[in-house]
């Protein structure tokens, strides 16, 4: 796509160019040579892409990539939040499996511009007997946690249900 | 009847779809609320609905924008072939010619200026109605599973889907650019008379209309395919489980089927409705722009006629092979949205052919 718009582009420029120059010569003795060389000119601006194609051997599919272009659907911001709240969700399970611990829920807060984290909220079954073996200390939940997803201590809090 | 219906109308989210589709339709049924519309295609009168268009408001301002630029253009070259003729007559030093540049020149501008909004207006025109087809399309499927054609929604939804998504592509990629450089190519290829880039500009315009075509027909063909053999087997299904139904459930069986036709009957109503809804906005999308389009279409065709006598004949090919490129335009947008209307109407009547059975 992009040859052919420079293909045209080049064509269009060399027209108007030859169109100046005619202008400029008018009533000369050589009138008549310069119109040859121009026409020439043309010629060599139309086939050049041609001219490219012979000389290579192999040929390059660039011409075929375009750009995708999707008709949006009219509400996608909804899907698109819930599929991360899920994906996070999956992502801190799985930390926490091998510690034998029980994610209940998950719960983003984003501040009023919405751009920024403000809380994230996980919440962890409680456990029934606290063995000295199988208790998981919170800053060690939160440790696990802040390595996994890359954030601050801050804005994790974990609460026990 | 009535309230089985206005309970079914809300359980299917067609409420919803109702109110979404309003900014659709804003231009051309007015602040008309849908739901007037809706209650008039449930019982039957379709052409109350088209009393609600303003026809003659729309024709009459396009035509108006149109003579605007057709009697400014005539100006513009009425001047400057007087002027061309008397200087080329008194023989001085070639001023005819530069005359005739700067009168060519001008009416580009003017040509452009016309033509590139248009361009924008059709593509996003096109644009909305894919976006309405997505939204449509859903509610379609919801309602044609409801009343048991199961068969019908697994074989077409991936046609009628895959299609809208092809189209946007292939519109906003392929046609968007040729048709650009088309009008572009013919508009330069006038200006000089030796050299005639005229055939670049044909090509790429058939190549447009090639592919239009074969598209329409592809989707057309696979369609009416499907629905030949998709509603047999829905309806035969849906005879045999009735049958069932009443013959081995011993006390209730009989009732149980005979309500279970009335809900599918009601949902069927439903269904019907929303796709001439569906088809309804669709015409009222492409209405303006096609109108916009054809008076366009015509106003070049006519300058070419009023300017031959006194204009360069240079200048009257400028003006026929412009209008074909609008021509090209109307064409682009014909066949997009017929696609979609036969693509809904095919859809409707297979799914109405399966119940026939009953």
């Amino acid at each position: 796509m992009e040859n052919l718009n420079n293909w045209c582009e080049s064509l269009i420029i060399s027209v108007i160019l030859v169109l100046l120059i005619e202008l400029l010569v008018e009533n000369n003795k050589n009138k008549k040579y310069i119109q040859v060389i121009t026409g020439i000119f043309i010629m060599f601006v139309t086939l050049n892409p041609f001219i490219e194609l012979l000389n290579n051997n192999d040929f390059d599919t660039d011409f075929l990539k375009f750009e995708k272009v999707s008709a949006k659907p009219y509400e996608e911001n909804e899907l698109f939040e819930n599929v991360y709240i899920d994906y996070t969700l999956e992502r801190i399970k799985n930390v926490l499996d091998s510690y034998n611990l029980n994610v209940l829920d998950l719960d983003f807060k984003l501040d009023e511009s919405k751009e920024n984290l403000e809380k994230i909220e996980v919440i962890i079954k409680k456990d029934m007997a606290k063995e000295s073996e199988d208790f998981v200390s919170e800053e060690k939940v939160k440790n696990l946690i802040k390595e996994e997803l890359d954030i601050t201590e801050d804005v994790l809090v974990i609460t026990y249900e | 009847m009535e309230d089985l219906l206005i309970n079914q109308k809300e359980i299917l989210g067609i409420n919803d779809f109702l109110d979404e589709a309003k900014q659709f339709s804003k231009d051309a049924f007015g602040s008309n609320n849908l739901d007037s519309l809706y209650e008039n295609i449930i019982n039957g009168d379709i052409l109350k609905c088209f009393e609600t268009i303003d026809f003659k408001g729309i024709i009459f301002s396009q035509i108006s924008e149109a003579i605007k630029l057709i009697v400014l253009m005539l100006e513009v070259i009425i001047i400057c072939s007087v002027l061309k003729n008397i200087l080329d007559s008194l023989k001085v030093s070639n001023a005819g010619k530069n005359v005739y540049f700067v009168q060519y020149f001008v009416l580009v501008i003017l040509i452009v200026n016309a033509f590139v909004p248009i361009l924008k207006f059709t593509v996003e025109a096109i644009n909305r109605i894919i976006s309405f087809m997505n939204m449509l399309i859903p509610l379609l499927i919801t309602l044609i599973l409801s009343t048991g054609n199961i068969v019908t929604t697994s074989m077409m939804e991936p046609v009628l889907v895959i299609s809208m998504n092809f189209i946007a592509n292939f519109i906003n990629s392929f046609v968007v650019p040729f048709c650009l450089i088309s009008f572009v190519i013919s508009v330069i290829s006038n200006l000089l008379g030796k050299i005639k880039l005229e055939k670049i500009s044909k090509i790429l315009r058939n190549v447009i209309v090639w592919t239009l075509g074969i598209l329409l027909t592809v989707f057309t063909a696979l369609l009416s395919l499907e629905s030949n053999i998709t509603s047999s087997v829905d309806g035969l299904a849906g005879k045999t489980t009735k049958a069932a139904v009443s013959g081995f459930i011993p006390v209730v069986g009989k009732i149980m089927g005979d309500s279970v036709d009335a809900v599918i009957g009601s949902v069927n109503i439903l269904k019907n409705s929303v796709g001439v809804i569906g088809t309804l906005i669709i015409f009222a999308i492409t209405l303006s722009p096609s109108i916009k389009i054809i008076c366009y279409w015509f106003s070049f065709k006519i300058l070419a006629a009023l300017s031959e006598p006194c204009a360069d004949s240079a200048i009257v090919n400028l003006f026929e092979v412009i209008s074909e490129n609008y021509k090209i335009l109307l064409g682009i947008l014909f066949s997009v949205t017929i696609m979609f209307i036969i693509g809904i109407t095919i859809v409707l009547k297979t799914t109405n052919m399966s119940l026939m059975y009953r």
